[in-house]
């Protein structure tokens, strides 16, 4: 009798909010497995063989921002294996009009710029959304993701430099992923 | 008993959130769905570029983007379309991902 009360006692104690915090947990699980992981970068980037070589794409990624003129930068990357060379297409958001000239990667000890290539403009919303095109070597590219500590990212306009910088976490996601996919385009050379 | 009982409305909540968020896709999981799949091919020769587009569907209430073949090419600037892949990915009936690849010159 005790038991079967005990048991009771059990059942009773499972709440509804158990289980949905079970099933949050379940979700919160399978989201983590599936994104988080830069071990598993099939789903970052996409390929295409053809006669000249492989075709790379990494998908776009973001972080980049600068705090003070809430701007944002969010960037893809194209290389074909083979090539020296890789192409940086990315749209940046900012509230001010402004004619861009060049984009810079700067690890610090090295500062690689690019001449921009203009993809479009548009607005969305309150924000002016450029679209460029910049190219870098591989080699600059591969040293700015290989850096540990995130690096930051200059948009020089006619009149100024915007600096922007990347969350640590978002950083360390993102330069693995590239670090590998780099990698790949290297073996497929 | 009451354990079953909340068993069976998580099992049915489960069941009806899975088929909210929809997405078009040849082959579809009940728990993840993750395909990719051809869209078109044309005549031209050759890609040096990939531009891509999404649209994403929450609970099958909201759904927002601009998954266009036009938008994709736009984004890479791609004038000749060598071919166009396009991506699903729905999790749980809950979120669900459409997402397109145009490659060309």
């Amino acid at each position: 009798m005790c038991t079967v009360n005990n048991h009771q006692k059990e059942a009773k104690s499972h709440s509804p909010l158990f289980f949905v915090f079970f099933y949050l947990m379940l979700l919160l699980c399978f989201g983590y497995s599936n994104t988080t992981k830069a071990q598993k970068i099939k789903k970052y980037y996409v390929s295409f063989k053809q006669e000249k070589g492989t075709l790379f794409f990494i998908r776009p990624q973001d972080g980049f921002k600068n705090a003070s003129l809430h701007s944002h930068l969010k960037y893809d990357i194209t290389c074909l294996s083979g090539s020296d060379s890789l192409t940086i297409n990315f749209s940046y958001f900012d509230k001010t009009s402004r004619t861009l000239d060049s984009l810079a990667l700067q690890t610090g000890a090295k500062r690689s710029a690019s001449a921009l290539k203009k993809i479009f403009i548009e607005t969305q919303k309150s924000y002016w959304h450029y679209r460029f095109s910049a190219r870098f070597s591989i080699r600059d590219a591969e040293d700015f993701f290989n850096q540990v500590m995130a690096p930051k990212l200059e948009v020089v306009d006619k009149k100024d430099t915007i600096v922007l910088t990347c969350k640590k976490r978002t950083w360390e996601k993102n330069s693995k992923i590239n670090q590998k996919i780099f990698q790949l385009v290297r073996y497929n050379n | 008993m009451k354990n079953f009982k909340y068993l069976g409305i998580l099992a049915v909540s489960t069941l009806l959130l899975s088929s909210c968020a929809i997405v078009r896709s040849p082959l579809t999981g009940f728990l993840y769905t993750s395909m990719k799949n051809p869209h078109s091919v044309t005549n031209n020769a050759g890609a040096s570029k990939v531009g891509t587009s999404e649209a994403m569907s929450i609970l099958g209430i909201v759904a927002t983007g601009d998954a266009s073949i036009d938008a994709a090419a736009k984004a890479a600037g791609i004038t000749k379309i060598h071919h166009v892949d396009e991506e699903a990915t729905a999790i749980l009936g809950i979120i669900a991902k459409y997402k397109i690849y145009v490659y060309g010159e």
